[in-house]
């Protein structure tokens, strides 16, 4: 786990997101045992009430289970979940982000286009 | 769970004003940041919670008892204070044994185990300890004591990057174990930011913020970009300061976050508030 | 409860201050034993009981400052504090009262060894070596004693809480006091020493005979009025 601790969103947020990523990588995978938030703010050195906040962001979204006495547990579809979720995002964070970016640097649509097929053809 | 409670505190020494009018409510088992820059008065708002001061007005209670030559309210606390109230020829292990019988909770096991943990040799007298061990035997002191509630004052005098490291990942992991209420006094914020749930931030001996780490850092923005293009913007804004560097300007500005997008088309940027800016800014009188 | 953990503590800060202390009185009283033992009757030993009240009154002021803060550091209240201190004070006087004692006896097998209270109180006998009544000697010297440590504790008490003014104002008043009581002296022709002694007198119990137990009486009363003093002052002591 790494957390970048960038400056745009909340900590919590951006716990949350990290851990996603790792289920993402397979760093973490479905009906494994994550680190504990003790662990995790600690590692990090955040305030356990952040940590918690973070990680029950993923209990509610159906991502994480706890089980009592336990820990936290990966749901067994939380893969499937997390890549809905980032579909959503992808359009507002990348092609909306990419377009303005664009536009400050006077890069035109066609240009984009034209980018976006190099990229992928290789 | 404990409470202090710290109504209208006023502290003079002679005629110098530290602290003044100063309310302010502490809640049980929460982190708690006391910043301020050097002589704002956190280290008297502490002498005087833990009664090493008498208040020249207001009082101070905790759990709805006075502190003042209060036993039960005071045995409450642990107090890592910046003087050096130990005696110089005692030595740590007897420093330990002697804390055990007037804190029956005191944790000696715990105590030995972070010594080892840290390099504390237990058969130094204290007088022998630099600041920095000094230091890191008055922060396992207070953490072994097991009290309800914990103040350290500039915990961190003198130590190095790691034993610094250790002591946050420490102090997490004891508050994780048995939540209770601390107060962590420094000027160095970056470090802590994290760390604190809440934020005291005082000022020339007043209070000039106390809130949610959280909420303060959501209660405004940073904004940068074109000098001119900021300008504009922040013309019916709340600013609490600005930063210039050539013709580049960063304003801090309380109040809700305007749209990312809307930003973006007037070229500038948004980023959170950081929390080491806002407090430069906010005692930078 | 913790009262009696601050009466271990003070002990316990005494004990090796205690140790070296009468390491060189027995020492003392050894070798002044062996160079009188040759002249018995006629040289005689004394002062050594003396040096106790001196050693209870330098210890007084010592223990102060350390203590009460190792105290405040532990976050125990002044009032607790003093009650401690105030009930570590016996257990000392009376082990110094009983061991001066001792030594004087067992240097009375040897030599002649004059005690502080058969100086003071066996003086209508005029005899030389004389033992006193134990009892008698030991309440007396238990009630000097711990009426010097509380005096010790007192004046470390004033000179903590005074400022560099006062501190200067509290160390030269009692030269002040003194020339001005020798002047006033002077001008009334003795009368003010006349009282002075007679008062004395009166206190130390030599004025209708010698009865120790009158000085043990206004040795109280004194132990109680430094009591009283020391915790009016320490009751609003800063830690500093």
């Amino acid at each position: 786990m790494l957390l970048d601790f960038d400056t745009t969103k909340p900590l919590y947020l951006q716990l949350a997101e990290t851990v996603e990523d790792d289920i993402l990588k397979g760093i973490f995978e479905e009906d494994a045992q994550i680190p504990s938030t003790t662990e995790i703010s600690m590692n990090f050195k955040i305030n356990p009430a952040t940590a918690g906040k973070g990680i029950n962001l993923l209990v509610d979204e159906g991502i994480l289970y706890k089980k009592r006495g336990v820990g936290m547990f990966v749901c067994a579809d939380a893969k499937e979940k997390i890549f809905q979720k980032r579909k959503k995002d992808f359009y507002e964070n990348y092609i909306i982000t990419l377009l303005n970016e664009a536009k400050k640097l006077k890069i035109t649509k066609e240009e984009i286009i034209i980018m976006l097929r190099k990229e992928c053809s290789q | 769970m404990s409470k202090i409670e710290i109504k209208d505190l006023t502290k003079l020494y002679g005629k110098t004003v530290a602290l003044e009018s100063l309310s302010l409510n502490i809640e049980g088992n929460k982190i708690y940041g006391l910043l301020g820059r050097n002589g704002a008065g956190k280290t008297t708002l502490l002498n005087l919670i833990t009664n090493k001061l008498f208040p020249s007005n207001g009082e101070i209670t905790i759990d709805s008892e006075t502190v003042f030559e209060n036993e039960n309210a005071l045995s409450k606390i642990y107090y890592m204070s910046e003087f050096n109230l130990y005696p110089p020829t005692m030595k740590v292990k007897d420093l330990f044994k002697w804390t055990k019988e007037f804190y029956w909770d005191f944790d000696v096991e715990y105590a030995s185990h972070l010594s080892d943990k840290f390099g504390l040799k237990k058969n130094k007298k204290f007088r022998e300890l630099s600041t920095g061990y000094a230091s890191i035997l008055k922060i396992i002191l207070t953490l072994s004591s097991n009290a309800e509630i914990l103040l350290f004052d500039e915990p961190i005098l003198g130590l190095d990057a790691n034993h610094r490291d250790m002591f946050y990942k420490e102090l997490i992991n004891h508050y994780s174990g048995k939540p209770k209420t601390i107060i962590i006094s420094t000027h160095l914020i970056e470090e802590v930011a994290d760390i604190i749930e809440e934020v005291i931030i005082i000022n020339n001996g007043k209070l000039m913020l106390s809130d949610h780490t959280e909420s303060i850092l959501s209660s405004g923005y940073t904004l940068s970009g074109k000098a001119e293009d900021v300008d504009s913007f922040i013309q019916d804004k709340r600013v609490i300061g600005i930063d210039t560097i050539g013709r580049f300007k960063s304003a801090y500005i309380l109040g809700s976050r305007p749209l990312i997008e809307t930003m973006n088309k007037h070229n500038l940027e948004i980023t959170k508030l950081d929390l080491q800016k806002l407090f430069i800014q906010l005692t930078n009188s | 409860m913790n009262t009696i953990k601050i009466v271990k503590y003070e002990i316990n800060e005494m004990k090796s201050a205690l140790l070296v202390y009468y390491l060189i009185i027995i020492a003392i009283a050894t070798l002044l034993t062996l160079a009188t033992a040759q002249h018995h009757g006629n040289v005689s030993i004394g002062g050594l009981d003396f040096a106790s009240v001196i050693f209870i009154f330098v210890s007084g002021i010592s223990i102060f400052k350390q203590s009460y803060i190792f105290m405040q550091a532990n976050n125990i209240t002044r009032k607790r504090y003093f009650q401690g201190h105030i009930l570590s004070i016996f257990p000392v006087t009376a082990f110094i009262a009983a061991f001066d004692i001792i030594i004087n006896r067992v240097t009375n097998i040897f030599g002649v060894y004059n005690s502080l209270f058969s100086q003071i109180y066996l003086r209508t006998v005029s005899f030389v070596g004389a033992n006193p009544n134990i009892m008698d000697n030991f309440i007396w010297s238990f009630s000097a004693l711990s009426l010097f440590a509380i005096i010790g504790y007192f004046v470390a008490l004033v000179y903590y809480r005074s400022n560099t003014l006062t501190k200067i104002v509290v160390s030269v008043s009692p030269f002040i006091l003194l020339s001005v009581l020798g002047y006033l002296n002077r001008i009334t022709n003795g009368t003010i020493s006349y009282v002075i002694t007679d008062f004395f007198a009166l206190i130390w119990g030599f004025k209708h005979g010698y009865n120790p137990y009158i000085a043990v009486l206004s040795m109280s009363i004194g132990f109680i009025i430094f009591s009283a003093l020391s915790f009016l002052l320490i009751r609003k002591a800063p830690v500093k």
